[in-house]
């Protein structure tokens, strides 16, 4: 106990005297799998540390192998509350992508989550998307690729409005290119079209209105047909879905989606 | 048999005047009414074989006219004659609508709507080579219709709702049935061979108020053709013209159905009525670029048709602002929710 004591007292004392290089030296990769190379995971802390400072959020990768036996979304919930990461201090804005390694390929798990700011952008549905996205590359053993995507995908959805879906066609520049096109031809065109003068007469021009009428009307029922559609059930309003929002054990709200590889 | 409309006051040749409704001398300006026009004044001559060649009463030189012409104007004195004997008989036309709009006004009118041409070339907008503007009578059937239509066609009605964990859609089917009366009064078709039938289609329309019972003093001073299809021949034409009208009242009469697909449409069309009259254009010749452009205005109400040259450089210059515009705004609402700017 006494010893203990020391240990803790000493190690705030570090702590204290430390703080601004720990700062500095945040930590963003936290591989308890091993999956990374160390040359890997030097790179992917570094680059993390950029997209962080870039996007003004933290993100983090997370990786377990089975010697937890925690579900993914659990064991970033418990680091969240333990650890408290966040760009804007303690149990801040965060996002995570974790990776359970426990059970065979096809079995495992992936879980992105965001915190806060991180909830906002990276919502339910974001999340859900985002875990998908991944699925490819983790399927090919390819973590390092996988983090990467992660990395640009997360700083994609930080700079888009959290209301639209940013993978939305409307804001592909091919799009809005073909669709100014098409209202250019369509005025263009309906412009060439009636420079000749247009037709203004219509149906009711020579109509003899006192003269015309219905003589007689049937609407007989004849027969119904009814199909069903299971609904899908999805946990928050989401269109697209599969993301859910949550609370850790803490208490800190959280936006989750998930996926298998 | 040529007719001239003689003034009774001076003796010089009188002419239908567009602002008054009334023959107007151009010499001393009197004007006579046409319902109460002393037929005293109207001289006629009669020539040995007239299906050939008239001779002007004036000054005696041969009114060269084409088999269709029914009033128009010595080509040496001006003087305005009508073409009697090929407006008598079944010939005879029931009803015209003078013409509201003078040479001038229909010139100005010509020169204002070229002005206004977005996509026609900048020579042409100046309408500074029109080669020549007629005032024209163009010969028309007006058709009375009476059409039988009996239809039959299934329409749905759809519902959706939620019960539990499924969304349950729902379609009804109705036999629908419709016996219908549908009339049309005065559908006009021109029945001139020398018109093109697109130009007098989109003419129209024409206010029937003014339809006047046929009298030949409105021709004076005008072109006036007769027509070259009878009634008969130009029905099938007319059917088609309403064909259109008819699926849209058609279709008013079968409502609240979410979709409506025909098994048949039976549509018998009856003849009321026809009338032959004269309805008034102004026709426009317009050499530009070394092409005669040719447009119709509509000699009661100034609507002008007719196809003018095609600027492509104007219309290049339409759908680059229009196109690059649009863009420009997309990127820019795409940008303000977060998108990329490529």
């Amino acid at each position: 106990m006494k010893k203990f004591l020391i240990t803790a007292g000493i190690l705030v004392l570090i702590s204290f005297l430390m703080l601004p290089a720990v700062s500095a030296e945040k930590q963003y990769i936290y591989d308890d799998a091993n999956i990374f190379t160390d040359n890997e995971r030097t790179d992917l802390e570094q680059r993390a540390a950029e997209y962080s400072e870039e996007n003004e959020i933290d993100i983090l990768i997370l990786t377990k192998d089975e010697s937890d036996g925690r579900d993914i979304q659990k064991y970033i919930d418990d680091f969240y509350d333990e650890q408290g990461p966040g760009y804007d201090g303690e149990h801040g804005d965060t996002v995570f992508m974790g990776l359970d390694f426990s059970g065979p390929s096809g079995e495992r798990d992936i879980a992105v989550s965001g915190f806060y700011k991180g909830e906002e952008y990276v919502g339910p549905e974001r999340a859900q998307q985002l875990a998908d996205d991944l699925v490819p590359d983790l399927r090919n053993n390819d973590y390092y690729d996988a983090s990467l995507l992660y990395f640009e995908k997360v700083e994609r959805y930080m700079g888009v409005n959290p209301s639209i879906n940013p993978d939305s066609i409307f804001l592909q520049t091919w799009f809005q290119l073909l669709a100014a096109v098409i209202i250019g031809a369509v005025i263009v065109g309906s412009m060439i079209f009636n420079m000749g003068g247009r037709v203004t007469t219509n149906a009711s021009t020579y109509l003899d209105a006192d003269n015309s009428r219905i003589k007689s009307k049937s609407d007989r029922y004849l027969r119904q047909t009814v199909t069903k559609t299971k609904i899908q059930k999805n946990n928050s309003g989401g269109g697209r879905g599969g993301g859910s929002i949550g609370r850790t054990g803490g208490g800190h709200s959280r936006s989750s989606g998930r996926a298998k590889f | 048999m040529l007719v001239h409309y003689k003034c009774p006051n001076c003796g010089a040749d009188m002419e239908f005047d567009s602002a008054s409704g009334h023959l107007a001398c151009d010499s001393c300006g009197h004007e006579e009414h046409i319902d109460t026009y002393n037929d005293v004044n109207i001289s006629q001559s009669f020539e040995e074989d007239e299906a050939k060649e008239y001779h002007c009463e004036n000054c005696g030189a041969i009114v060269l006219t084409d088999a269709d012409t029914t009033a128009t104007s010595c080509s040496f004195c001006g003087a305005g004659v009508v073409l009697a004997d090929r407006l008598s008989g079944e010939l005879a036309p029931a009803k015209v609508i003078p013409f509201t709009i003078s040479k001038e006004e229909a010139m100005e009118a010509f020169k204002k709507w070229c002005k206004n041409g977005r996509l026609t070339p900048k020579g042409f907008m100046t309408a500074d080579r029109v080669k020549n503007i007629t005032g024209m009578y163009v010969p028309f059937w007006m058709y009375d219709l009476d059409n039988d239509v009996d239809v039959k066609a299934t329409g749905t009605k759809v519902r959706t709702y939620r019960r539990g964990d499924y969304r349950y859609t729902e379609t009804k089917y109705y036999r629908v049935h419709r016996d219908i009366d549908i009339s049309y009064l005065k559908v006009p078709v021109d029945a001139s061979e020398k018109m093109n039938d697109e130009l007098m289609d989109k003419i129209e329309p024409y206010d029937y108020n003014k339809l006047e019972d046929f009298k030949t003093p409105y021709l004076a001073g005008y072109l006036a053709e007769k027509y070259n299809y009878t009634d008969d021949e130009l029905f099938d034409r007319v059917k088609a013209k309403i064909q259109g009208f008819m699926d849209t009242y058609i279709a008013s009469t079968i409502r609240g159905y979410s979709s409506v697909s025909y098994q048949q449409k039976n549509i018998r069309t009856k003849k009321a009525n026809s009338y032959y009259v004269l309805l008034p254009v102004w026709m426009v010749y317009y050499d530009f670029d070394q092409q005669e452009h040719t447009f119709a205005m509509n000699g009661q109400t100034g609507k002008i048709v007719g196809k003018p040259p095609l600027s492509y450089s104007k219309a290049a210059l339409w759908f680059s602002s229009i196109a690059g515009g649009s863009f420009v705004l997309f990127k820019a609402i795409a940008m303000m929710l977060g998108g990329d700017l490529l």
